[in-house]
């Protein structure tokens, strides 16, 4: 199948999409609802006036730094220090006490300018940060590793198209590009190089025709 | 940002729906698993912001900028669109349908963690602003998910594997 609306008819679809999608980042940058973050006020906006939010309810995300009673500081410099009030009843998912140093998320009503009496809080130790990037390190590469191995761009359509398969194509025509030996090479292919080449003959012979 | 299931869990799900896919229909190859697990994948691209944080997009570009959308519906249906039109065109509606099976079901898993407040993300930004309440079932740093992810994984693997078998002996020539 050729492009329906020709390649100009395929630049402009993509232009009109990347524009929508630049649009709202800038859009979202630009105002305050930002649709990860939760509805309530949180460390970056508490921290520096926290007179301003006593009564309301706020969530604020730090590590901790003394445990009777656990105190967070939500600024890496040890600074934004908050007293939190029954926060190891409050765990969601794990059973108190906090350590020092352990990640905590905590909401909750603040009662003055440095206590927050906390509903609940989750908490993580760095390991399992680490754990989660790792995973999901693994997790990218392994889904970048199917597709190289499933498809390959096809110069002449400038798109990508399945790599032929034994089972995969025998219903399909084959196209006069994928009838060329060169047309199924592999990532592990070592003649990579000849295989441009070749590409690039067949780009021209195309062009002429 | 703290709030997104680890991208393992996310992709081990993907497979998992595709290949089931794959086993129900047979025009479902391989190939394209791997773009339900895309799909899966997908709104994890918001993760962009560890690397290129928002405040130096700002700096760069001096307009004001945030990738979060791309974890949203809006975000999720232009990042797919955009997706399908790298593909020749006769995959295109087939790719559609199979990256919005992979985002669903990364959106749901993400409704589904463990948030401080009780809510979730803005999932249907921008058509609203509205927070389901968070499904309070895991952490993105807890192991168990992706643990059993990959047991089920495993097993529909298997089972995927031997209906090919079994087909190719059926049909010699395939």
């Amino acid at each position: 199948m050729s492009e329906p609306y020709g390649q100009s008819g395929r630049v402009l679809a993509a232009v009109i999409l990347g524009a929508l999608l630049v649009g709202s980042l800038v859009w979202v940058g630009a105002t305050a609802a930002e649709p990860l973050e939760s509805q309530y006020p949180d460390e970056t906006e508490v921290t520096p006036e926290p007179e301003a939010y006593v009564g309301e309810q706020v969530v604020l995300g730090g590590f901790v730094v003394d445990t009777d009673p656990v105190m967070i500081a939500t600024r890496a410099s040890g600074y934004g220090q908050f007293t939190l009030v029954d926060v190891d009843d409050r765990l969601q998912n794990a059973e108190g006490p906090l350590e020092p140093d352990d990640r905590v998320s905590a909401f909750g009503t603040l009662e003055d300018e440095s206590t927050l009496v906390v509903e609940r809080a989750t908490t993580r130790q760095s390991s399992e940060t680490a754990y989660m990037y790792l995973v999901s390190a693994i997790g990218g590469l392994w889904v970048v590793g199917r597709f190289v191995r499933g498809w390959r761009f096809d110069r002449r359509r400038l798109a990508f198209v399945p790599r032929r398969r034994r089972d995969a194509d025998r219903n399909r025509p084959v196209a006069p590009s994928e009838r060329s030996p060169t047309a199924d090479h592999s990532s592990a292919n070592p003649d990579s190089r000849r295989d441009d080449t070749e590409h690039d003959q067949r780009a021209h012979t195309n062009g002429g025709e | 940002m703290s709030d997104v299931a680890d991208v393992l869990t996310h992709v081990l799900v993907g497979y998992i729906i595709g290949t089931l896919l794959s086993i129900r229909y047979e025009r479902v190859q391989p190939t394209h698993v791997t773009l339900v697990m895309i799909g899966a994948l997908s709104p994890d691209f918001v993760k962009i912001e560890l690397l290129v944080p928002d405040g130096l997009v700002m700096a760069l570009l001096g307009v004001p900028f945030s990738w979060s959308p791309l974890h949203t519906l809006g975000g999720t249906v232009l990042v797919i669109c955009l997706g399908s039109l790298l593909l020749a065109p006769e995959y295109r509606a087939q790719a559609l349908a199979l990256f919005a099976i992979g985002a669903l079901s990364h959106h749901t898993l993400d409704v589904l963690l463990m948030t401080p407040t009780g809510d979730a993300y803005a999932v249907f930004w921008p058509l609203t602003e509205y927070r389901l309440p968070a499904g309070g079932l895991y952490l993105s740093s807890d192991r168990w998910p992706a643990l059993v992810a990959g047991l089920v994984a495993v097993v529909v693997w298997s089972v995927a594997r031997r209906r090919r078998d079994a087909a190719s002996e059926t049909h010699p020539l395939g």
